[in-house]
C-alpha cells in the first residue's frame, strides 16, 4: 500500500528520514520532469537539472510546507520559479515575449502518421503559456483555478490560453495531415 | 475527419501522461541533499538513556551486601578521616579550577 504524501512529509520533517523523502522524489520525478521538459521546449538536460534543484530546494523548505495544497503543486511552483530565475540569469536583457518566441520551436513536422510524436512537435510550436496551460490541464489534470494559481495568471487568461492553444494545435495538425496521409485521412 | 472526432482524439492523446523512468534521478537528488544533523534534544535524550542503562547494569551486578557489611563495620574515626579527605579533595579541585580559569586566555 502506498504511504500518503502527508505521512512521508511528516517523517521527513520530524524524523529527518531521508528515505521517506526519496519515496516522494521517486513518486513525482516523472511528472515534474515531463512538465519541465514542456516548459524547456524539449531541453532534457536543463529540465532534469531544474527538477533536481527543485527537489533539493523543496527538501530544505519542507518544514514550511503547509498541507493546504498538494505536495506536487508546491513542488511545481518551486521548479517553475527556479526555471524563471535561470532564464533571467541566462538572458537578462530578453523580455518575456522574446522568451516565448524563443520557446517556439522550428521543429519540422514529422513525415509519418499523425501520432504522439507529431503532437509533441505541434506542442513545441505553441507559446510557452499555451503549452504550459495545456500541459497542466490535460496531462497533469489540474483545474483551471489550480492552473491559474500555478501560473500566477487570471482564470480567464488560462481559459483563453487553453482554447487558443488547442485551436492552434488543431490547425497545425490539420496542416500536416494535409501534407501526409494518416489515420484520420 | 470530423471536428468532433479530432477534438476527442486530441483530448485523449493529451490526457495520456508520459512516464519517464527514474534512471538514477532519485539517487542523484538524494546524494545532493544536505546531511542530516542530530538535534541537541535528541542527543541529550540518547545520553540520558545510555546513562540510565549503564547505571541499571552496574546496580544489578554491584555486591550490595558485601559493601553494606564493610560500611557498617567502619569506626567513627575512619568516617571522619574519609569525610575530611573528601572535603579536602573537593576544595583542592575547586581552588585548582578557579586558578586555571583565571589564567586561561579569554
Amino acid at each position: 500500500m502506498d504511504i500518503s504524501d502527508h505521512v512521508l512529509i511528516e517523517r521527513t520533517v520530524k524524523s529527518q528520514d531521508q528515505h521517506a523523502y526519496s519515496q516522494l522524489v521517486r513518486r513525482y520525478q516523472s511528472r515534474l520532469r515531463v512538465a519541465l521538459r514542456q516548459m524547456c521546449n524539449g531541453d532534457e538536460a536543463l529540465a532534469d537539472d531544474i527538477a533536481q534543484e527543485a527537489f533539493i530546494k523543496a527538501y530544505k523548505a519542507l518544514a514550511g510546507f503547509k498541507s493546504e495544497s498538494q505536495f506536487f503543486t508546491w513542488l511545481y511552483q518551486i521548479a517553475r520559479n527556479q526555471l524563471v530565475s535561470h532564464l533571467r540569469k541566462k538572458f537578462p536583457e530578453v523580455d518575456s515575449e522574446a522568451v516565448e518566441r524563443a520557446g517556439a520551436s522550428t521543429v519540422a513536422p514529422g513525415s509519418g502518421e499523425m501520432i504522439k510524436r507529431d503532437l509533441g512537435q505541434a506542442m513545441a510550436q505553441l507559446s510557452a503559456h499555451q503549452r504550459e496551460a495545456i500541459h497542466l490541464t490535460y496531462q497533469l489534470g489540474h483545474s483551471n483555478e489550480e492552473v491559474a494559481n500555478l501560473m500566477h495568471l487570471p482564470v480567464g487568461t488560462i481559459k483563453s490560453h487553453i482554447l487558443r492553444g488547442k485551436a492552434k494545435l488543431k490547425e497545425i495538425l490539420h496542416e500536416w495531415q494535409g501534407e501526409t496521409p494518416n489515420e484520420f485521412g | 475527419m470530423s471536428s468532433d472526432k479530432f477534438d476527442q482524439w486530441l483530448d485523449d492523446v493529451l490526457a495520456e501522461e508520459m512516464y519517464l523512468d527514474d534512471d538514477g534521478f532519485t539517487e542523484s537528488v538524494m546524494a545532493r541533499l544536505p546531511q542530516t544533523q542530530l538535534s541537541e534534544r535528541r542527543i541529550r535524550t540518547w545520553n540520558w538513556l545510555a546513562g540510565t542503562l549503564a547505571t541499571a547494569v552496574v546496580a544489578a551486578f554491584f555486591p550490595w551486601a558485601q559493601v553494606t557489611g564493610v560500611v557498617t563495620g567502619l569506626s567513627t574515626e575512619t568516617w571522619m578521616i574519609i569525610a575530611t579527605a573528601t572535603g579536602a579533595l573537593f576544595t583542592a579541585a575547586a581552588i585548582g579550577g578557579g586558578v586555571w580559569s583565571e589564567r586561561a586566555p579569554v
